[in-house]
Formats: structure tokens, sequence, C-alpha cells
């Protein structure tokens, strides 16, 4: 059947297509939103986050309206974004980036709050500062539960950066599964799209060796949720 | 009044104030992008209470549950036995892998190539999606089950049965269930976007459809729909959750 090639005619088109400059060209697109979309992400998810689990009533205060944008999937936002920014980079980067930040946003508030008393007791009796409770107290507590967070949401963020380039035609991988599919290039879609699955793969490793790496000064990895 | 009070008073007035505040600020901006809320509300009545539930929610929601009722059962069925033996673990884990680190749209186009526009394209795309975290979560907590306890099993010479639906499925049902939450939310957000990719009725298609003719507060209340479906899944799911794993301890983890 033409719309099942052999894996050998897949894998020859990868061979094939990797020393071309459309394919690094797409693959460098989709990575630099991806980037952006988690840094953006993780620098608005992480401060918030520190100041919800800090304060019980701030936290209260916005559980239920947190809850709801939560549940709502970044793809509902597609036509929004749509309207606002047209297929452009920043419309794929908004949509992975506010799919990026409710993971590691719940993730850090958790962390904070269960931070041990004791601890933050114990700065306070030092007497020190705030700042410093924070930087050496309050986040590497919280690490782990944030790293946990940031490699849920990496690979969501994938996921909004690759769709809203597969629904809107932003430039990247998943538009070019598109350009190949409407100009009968069976082969080359299967060959992007075992490209994607390669790239999610990658990602997620380097985000866990990157954990392992930041964790490495705890003796065991402590249970997480 | 006391803490616990002012804090539960706190969680039920803000929402409100929040909602009362977007209000009153969109119906003043006169964005083009950003209607009032009481335009989005009027369209949400008169298109999903009126032709929009059977022509586009019903079709959405039907698919829904035909794809993920499959994906449960499937991914339990599948998920016993990739837990109980090493073997099949070691076969199939790569494989699986690599499926599931494919961010689920970029196989929207081939699976649109294989399969057509139809109902058969969405259903099937939805379950190879929200199979693997059932499939897996059922894997992970069958082989957690103590060994112990499977021997005590074999030494009273308890059929596999009755070790199946007495034993191993109770004593994975916490993992189960969470995976079925997981899938659950995937679920939705993969029937949108296949609609939204190829598609002749539907919610996706509804939306994407209301932005090109320019019906925004349409388009918004299919936005908040989807957003009201996704809470509602979260909220089954934790009293489901509450009622049904209330003997085990690590429920409250989220």
């Amino acid at each position: 059947m033409d719309y099942v090639p052999p894996p050998t005619d897949v894998a020859a088109e990868i061979g094939r297509e990797i020393f071309t400059q459309r394919w690094w060209l797409s693959t460098g697109r989709t990575l630099s939103n991806w980037f952006t979309a988690v840094a953006i992400g993780a620098a608005t998810a992480i401060p918030i986050g520190i100041l919800l689990g800090s304060s019980e009533y701030l936290y209260r205060a916005f559980r239920v309206p947190f809850e709801f944008l939560r549940a709502v999937p970044p793809v509902a936002l597609i036509p929004v974004v749509v309207l606002v920014a047209g297929a452009t980079p920043s419309a794929a980067i908004f949509l992975a980036a506010y799919g990026c930040v409710w993971p590691l946003l719940v993730q850090t508030i958790y962390g904070v709050r269960a931070v041990d008393p004791l601890l933050r007791q114990v700065a306070v009796a030092y007497g020190i500062p705030r700042s410093g409770v924070l930087r050496h107290v309050i986040l590497p507590a919280t690490a782990p539960y944030i790293l946990t967070g940031l490699s849920v949401s990496s690979a969501l963020a994938l996921i909004a950066i690759i769709g809203s380039e597969i629904i809107i035609g932003v430039a990247g991988v998943g538009s070019e599964i598109n350009v190949a599919r409407f100009s009968g290039a069976t082969v080359t879609a299967y060959a992007f799209t075992i490209w994607t699955g390669i790239l999610g793969l990658t990602i997620s490793s380097l985000v866990n060796q990157l954990k392992a790496w930041l964790l490495r000064w705890q003796p065991v990895m402590e249970a997480q949720p | 009044m006391s803490r616990a009070k002012r804090l539960l008073l706190l969680e039920i007035v803000s929402p409100i104030a929040i909602v009362a505040a977007l209000w009153v600020w969109s119906a003043r901006a006169g964005s083009f992008f950003f209607p009032p809320l009481s335009s989005i509300y009027k369209a949400f009545n008169t298109v999903w209470l009126g032709p929009g539930l059977l022509n586009d929610a019903v079709p959405s929601l039907s698919r829904w549950a035909t794809a993920y009722a499959i994906a449960v059962i499937l991914g339990i069925a599948l998920g016993v036995p990739l837990g109980l033996s090493p073997i099949a673990k070691r076969l199939l884990g790569p494989v699986m892998e690599f499926v599931r680190a494919i961010p689920p749209p970029a196989i929207l186009p081939i699976a649109v190539i294989l399969l057509g526009i139809g109902d058969a394209m969405k259903i099937s795309i939805i379950v190879l999606v929200s199979i693997f975290p059932i499939l897996i979560s059922t894997a992970d907590g069958v082989a957690e089950v103590h060994a112990t306890v499977r021997d005590v099993a074999k030494t009273y010479r308890i059929p596999f049965h009755a070790e199946l639906f007495r034993i191993l499925l109770p004593a994975a049902s916490p993992r189960i269930f969470a995976g079925l939450r997981t899938s659950c939310t995937l679920a939705l957000v993969m029937i949108v976007l296949s609609e939204m990719f190829g598609s002749t009725n539907g919610i996706g298609y509804r939306i994407l459809g209301s932005l090109r003719s320019f019906s925004i507060p349409e388009m918004w209340s299919g936005v908040i729909l989807i957003g009201l479906l996704g809470y509602g899944i979260n909220l089954f799911f934790g009293w489901v959750e509450r009622r049904a794993l209330s003997w085990h301890h690590s429920v409250t983890v989220e």
C-alpha cells in the first residue's frame, strides 16, 4: 500500500533529508520556540508558585480560578492566539508557555508547602534575611518538585509547539509534515513524524540528565509526588 | 470569624470577584478580540444550548466516550500482562517509549493519510494517544504488587481470574485511576485537535469555524465549553477517587 511505506524507505528518507537545509532549519525553529516557551513558563510559574506556596491566603484566593485555567487545554486557545498573533512563532510560544505554566506552578506550590517548618524556623532564629531563606532554604528544598514539574512541562511544551505548527501552520517540523502530506510526499511526512519522536525522546532525556545533575547534592533521590 | 472560615470565604469570594472584574472590564474595553462577557454568555446559550448541542457537542462527546472506553478496556487488558511478564515488558518497552515520545499532534497528518477525516481517524488517534497512561500505570501497578502476596495466592491455589479481580487489580487501582484521569484529559485534547485538523462537525470544528467567520463571542463560548469539560473531568475524578479509593492512603497525592 502506498500509504504505509516500508520502514526501510522511511529510514532512507531520513538519511537523505538529514543533510538538507530545511530539515535543520525547521528543527532549529521548533527547538528555539520550545526553549523560549519553557523559559517563559518557568520564569512565570516559579516566582508565582513560591508566592502562593508561602501564603495560605493567596493560595486559597487563587485556587479555584487557577484550577479552571489549568483545565483549559492549550489547544482550546488556538483560535484566540490565531486571532491575536496570527501564524507567528509568538502564537506557538504563547500556547506552549501557557501549557507549561500549570504543572510547574502546581509542583512549586506543593514543594514550598512541603518545606519542613523547622528549617524555616531555624533560619529565622539565626536572623537570616528573607532573601537568604529563599535562596538557601526554600529553593533547594523545592528544587526536586520544580524539576519534576519541569520534566512534565517540557514534554507538554513540545506537544503545544508541534500542535500549533500543524494546526495553524507556524513554521517548524510540524508544518513540514503538513507540507509533505499536501505535496503527496508520504514518505517524507513519515520521516518528519519519526523525527518529532526522536526530538521528544532527546528532550526528555536531556531534562532528566539536567535534573540528576542539579540534584546531585541529594544523597538519595527523595520520594516525589 | 475563625481562620478556617475566613479562608473558605476568600476561596468563594475571589473567583466571583475575578469574573465580575472581567465582566466590567470587557464591557468597557470594547476590544474586538475580547468581547464583553455578557455577549459570550449570550453566544454560549444560543450556540451550545441551541443547535450546536446536537450538531457539534453530541458528536464530539460520543466520539470522545467511544474512544475513551476502548482505551480503558484495551489499556487495562494489555497493561496486566505487561506488568506480570518482564519478558513482554522488555520486548515492547522500547517501542512503546518511542511511540509515546512522538508529540500526539504530529500523528494527525499521517492518521488523515491513512484513515481520512471520518470518525475512524478521530477514534483511532484518541485511542492511540490516550491508551498509554492507562497501559503504563496498570503495568506499573500490577508489577508493584508484593511478591509475597502473589506467592500466598499461589500457595492457596487461587485461580487466576480470582487473583486478577480480587488481588492484582484492586492493588493496582490507585495507579490505574491516576492513569485514567490523565488519559481522560488527553482524550479531550485530542478530540478538539482532531476536529480542528480535519472534520465536518464537532466542538473543535465549530470553534475554528467561528474564528473563520469572525464570530468572536461564539468562538470564546467554545473555548469556555472546553474549559468547563476539562474542569468537569477533574472534579469527577477527584470525587470518584475520594469515594472508591478512600481505603488507600496515597490517594491524597494529586
